[in-house]
């Protein structure tokens, strides 16, 4: 009713305007601020809203018939008439399979076909809606309605559509089942879904249904390091790996049991798929109590949808933590073959050791030294049979050093293969500094003596040689200045003598 | 600066060096003038153009295969015993022998350190003797080739082989008492040096005297 009243209104306020155009405004009597006679002939008046209204208001009350029939002539329909077409909207897919997992990429798109002239057309509203297992409703996808506006269908197909990016897969959802998906469309005036069309053949549907399904991880490589025997502090890992085709975030439990299959422990990481590692130091699975039993283990893990409560089946062996000493290490000390500490000399080292509990065991002890200039160097190894009596593990006559290391500080380590009362395995000591001297021999010494005098009559032989070589002494130069006298014979040195008749030949030509 | 000051051990050692070897360039430049004044000579007198190989072919003078031998002895040693009396201990230079951990670890250290020396110097000795015919002054083998040297004087230059070995053998008590240093035997084993050094070209000054007299 007040769009037609509108309506009236600004046809009769054009006709008023053609008539200021045509002619001079018909003054109604009485009117306010009219010029005394006719002062303003031939100029236009603009139409007052004022006036219009009040010429509508008087024919209301004077004339309502008039009004009724300026309402008929100036009455036209509005656009919303029973031409107007129900644009068809409908759901999408290319795929075959319905069967999808959860993580698989989709492509969900809905079709909008408007068959309305562009200015019949509405702009339309789209929501997804997805029915997921055990719901009975569907709910939206999107907060806010994806628009389509009038200007954007295909000119000649009058079709449009929409790729629903804000559902690419079904990650998220937290049961498996049947999801049903749809969209639910409304035009401002009316509203409707997808699925109130029927008998629709593929790739269009009313509605899309999938059948999701979650894909559960595989553990594999199970693994426990180190292998066979060992001690209870050992750096003992549990090594995996887990695989899930969905890439979900997982719960992996170590179940640790003891010898009877009963479990002891277990721990639980949240990791994402890839190596699994439980470190026993870290969580402190074994304590010196456990030495000597065997210890079993299994995995448990899930996806936050489907749980494998036990795998492998058969739990796996493994640590054996093996019976060691206790041991108690102190007194480590050097010797040295003379006060003089000169790197070449002969070097001693020894320790002292015993086992807290009552056993003998056998003990690896490695000797290992350094000097500021250079690395840890193992130097001997020696194995003793620690028991309750203290035992002095002896590394007599070592050569640890270099020459390079003259004049710096060394530093000496015993490694053990057990752990001290410290939870240690080795002890370090500072040595002294190394005397700076170098040459190890006197001037007068047989192996100087042997140095310089070889290489002195190397050095002649040296001189003699490559005169003889060059024959610069005699005979080249005589052939030079033209004075040869042909004695070249046995100058050669190549009669067939011996290497050593030859020598004293060569040493006796002047 | 007060003489005490100038004259300590270093400064004595540090210009016994530079005698040795402003000596032996300057040994070096007076043979090759040597030679040129000649060769200047020899076209002044022949008033026409005089090859130096021809020169060289006439001036040579058999000097004899032993003191040849002897003379080439006598320069490798030199040279084998600049480097015992700097190179060995890093006393008087950054680097030396001793920085050779290996080498310096090995019983026969000191003769391959000094027969190492001795190879290089007649490595490059036979590579200069390959020099063209006009270019004879170069050679160390042919350096007294072109001087008359009495009896005595070849005598003298046999005895460098005497005196640079015990140079050597002072440089290598050096080696062996180091870090600890004897500045005594430094300077006996640089006098012997520096005496064997000027026996040795003591032919080339002699002549270059006798030509300016």
């Amino acid at each position: 009713m007040r769009g037609k009243l509108i309506s009236i209104l600004i046809v009769f306020a054009l006709l008023l305007s053609v008539q200021n155009v045509v002619g001079p405004a018909t003054q109604s009597a009485g009117s306010s601020g009219g010029s005394g006679g006719g002062g303003g002939g031939g100029g236009s008046k603009s139409v007052d809203i004022d006036r219009l209204l009040k010429a509508v208001e008087d024919a209301k009350k004077n004339k309502p018939a008039k009004l009724e029939e300026l309402k008929t002539v100036l009455w036209k329909d509005p656009i919303t008439s029973e031409e107007y077409v129900m644009p068809t909207v409908l759901m999408y897919y290319k795929g075959n399979n319905t069967t999808v997992s959860r993580n698989q990429p989709l492509e969900i798109v809905t079709v909008a076909t408007n068959n309305n002239p562009l200015e019949m057309r509405r702009m339309l509203d789209l929501y997804l809606e997805v029915k997921e297992p055990g719901s009975d409703k569907y709910e939206r996808v999107n907060s806010w309605p994806e628009k389509i506006q009038t200007n954007e269908y295909n000119e000649k197909t009058n079709t449009t559509y929409r790729i629903w990016g804000m559902l690419p897969s079904f990650a998220n959802l937290k049961k498996m089942g049947e999801v049903r998906v749809r969209a639910s469309i409304s035009d401002g005036v009316n509203r409707w879904s997808t699925t109130d069309y029927k008998d629709l053949k593929p790739p269009y549907y009313s509605e899309l249904v999938f059948n999701v399904t979650n894909n559960l991880p595989i553990m594999s490589n199970f693994n426990i390091t180190p292998s066979g025997l060992v001690r209870y502090n050992d750096p003992i890992e549990y090594k995996a790996d887990i695989a899930d085709a969905d890439g979900d975030l997982l719960n992996v439990t170590l179940h640790i049991l003891d010898e009877n299959g009963i479990e002891l422990r277990n721990e639980t990481r949240n990791i994402k798929p890839g190596p699994v590692s439980f470190k026993a130091n870290e969580y402190g699975f074994f304590k010196e109590a456990d030495a000597g039993k065997n210890f079993s283990y299994y995995y448990s893990y899930d996806d936050g949808i489907d749980f494998v409560g036990k795998d492998p089946e058969q739990p796996l062996k493994g640590p054996n933590i093996r019976k060691g000493p206790k041991l108690s290490v102190d007194k480590l000390e050097f010797s040295s073959s003379s006060e003089n500490y000169f790197w070449w000399e002969l070097y001693g080292f020894k320790v002292r050791a015993k086992n807290l509990n009552p056993e003998e065991y056998d003990v690896a002890f490695t000797l290992s030294t350094k000097t500021n200039s250079s690395e840890w160097k193992t130097i001997e190894t020696k194995m003793a049979e620690i028991g309750p009596d203290p035992v002095e593990v002896y590394f007599n006559d070592t050569k640890p050093f270099q020459v390079t290391d003259a004049n710096q500080t060394f530093y000496y380590r015993v490694k053990y293969s057990e752990y001290d009362q410290s939870g240690k395995d080795s002890m370090d000591q500072k040595g002294t500094r190394i005397n700076a001297k170098i040459v190890p021999y006197s001037i007068y010494s047989p192996v100087m003596i042997l140095n310089l005098a070889s290489m002195l009559i190397l050095i002649m032989m040296g001189g003699f040689f490559i005169e003889r070589i060059l024959k610069k002494g005699v005979e080249s130069q005589e052939r030079a200045s033209g004075r040869a006298i042909g004695a070249k014979t046995g100058v050669d040195g190549k009669s067939g003598k011996s290497i050593v008749d030859r020598i004293g030949r060569m040493l006796r030509r002047s | 600066m007060p003489i005490d000051t100038a004259l300590t051990a270093e400064n004595l050692f540090a210009a016994g060096t530079i005698a040795l070897a402003m000596a032996l360039i300057l040994a070096g430049a007076l043979h090759i003038n040597n030679l040129n004044r000649v060769h200047k000579l020899m076209v002044v007198l022949q008033k026409k153009t005089v090859s130096k190989s021809l020169l060289y072919k006439e001036l040579t003078v058999a000097q004899g295969s032993n003191f040849t031998a002897l003379a080439l002895t006598s320069w490798i040693m030199l040279f084998v015993a600049i480097a015992f009396l700097y190179l060995l201990v890093p006393t008087f230079l950054p680097f030396s022998y001793m920085d050779v951990a290996d080498l310096a670890s090995n019983t026969m250290g000191f003769a391959i350190f000094g027969i190492s020396i001795a190879l290089l110097v007649a490595i490059l000795i036979l590579f200069v003797d390959k020099l063209p015919e006009d270019l004879r002054e170069f050679k160390l083998t042919e350096l007294y080739s072109f001087y008359s040297i009495s009896k005595a004087m070849k005598k003298m230059i046999g005895i460098t082989t005497i005196l640079l070995s015990f140079s050597i053998i002072l440089s290598a008590y050096l080696g062996t008492i180091y870090p600890g240093r004897s500045l005594a035997v430094e300077f006996i084993s640089l006098l012997l040096l520096i005496v064997s050094a000027a026996l040795l070209i003591t032919p080339i000054y002699k002549e270059a005297w006798e030509v300016r007299r």
